[in-house]
């Protein structure tokens, strides 16, 4: 990039902080930016540097590159699950830490409540009696999720 | 050394210069007054406010009209302290109207 887009890209990433701490009137999402810039920055010098003469700096660079590969691989992959389990006509047991088996729905609301106290939980109504749910958070990793089959006879 | 201190200050002119005007359009936008919805959500918010919250809705309204600025802080405290906030789209009329029936509010509560 040439000296002016640098700058323009600077002065655009600091105008961006600023504005947020005025408008929000808080320094926490000028916090989130900042390490954002940091992390942007990281993947900045270690791509500029993949191909150093020092194999001991090329190496690093290649190293933090794989890792931001993997974090964006993984993210994508989230990403993907997540619009699965929202939108998805049904749900694979293999992502599921248990196939609860099948329960009337009071009895599901009261195993969803159990199992996600303190924790935060949804569902996902997949039709044809099928429910997921998931504790802990929104994403598949670092949640629990459960598939329950609603008895027939008790909608 | 000194080559470098006048190199960065004049790689860096520009983007502070973006950021100082970025920024005085954001504090020109945060000191106009709030707009006839946020005078009725907190109208909305005021009964079942805390106590701090309500002295600071009635301290920001001293002046007869409340900043966009004062009006963020309010609402993050509001909603830190309740645990459910409604916000009623469908019975907002204009600014004057809502300003006038806060300080009826206010008024009502002292």
């Amino acid at each position: 990039m040439s000296r002016l887009a640098w700058q323009l890209v600077s002065g655009a990433l600091l105008s961006t902080a600023a504005v947020s701490v005025i408008l929000l009137r808080s320094w926490g999402f000028a916090g989130a930016l900042a390490i954002i810039y940091v992390i942007w920055g990281v993947g900045l010098v270690a791509g500029q540097h993949r191909s150093n003469l020092r194999p001991a700096v090329r190496w690093a660079a290649r190293g933090v590159l794989l890792i931001y590969g993997i974090a964006i691989a993984i993210g994508l992959l989230s990403m993907c699950e997540r619009l699965y389990f929202v939108n998805g006509d049904s749900y694979p047991s293999w992502l599921s830490n248990a196939d609860l088996g099948v329960m009337a729905r009071n009895e599901f609301y009261q195993r969803l409540g159990r199992k996600c106290e303190g924790r935060g939980g949804e569902f996902s109504d997949k039709g044809n009696d099928v429910m997921v749910f998931r504790c802990g958070s929104v994403f598949w990793i670092g949640s629990e999720t459960y598939i329950a089959h609603l008895r027939k006879d008790q909608k | 050394m000194k080559r470098y201190i006048l190199a960065a200050i004049r790689f860096s002119t520009l983007p502070l210069a973006m950021m100082l005007f970025s920024s005085g359009t954001a504090w020109f936008y945060q000191s106009r007054e709030i707009d006839a919805q946020a005078y009725h959500n907190l109208s909305g918010a005021y009964d079942d406010a805390n106590s701090q919250c309500q002295a600071a809705i009635r301290h920001a309204a001293l002046a007869g009209q409340i900043s966009r600025w004062d009006y963020a802080g309010l609402m993050r405290d509001i909603l830190a302290s309740s645990r459910i906030l409604v916000f009623d789209t469908q019975n907002v009329r204009d600014v004057e109207y809502e300003r006038t029936l806060l300080k009826e509010k206010l008024n009502a509560h002292n």
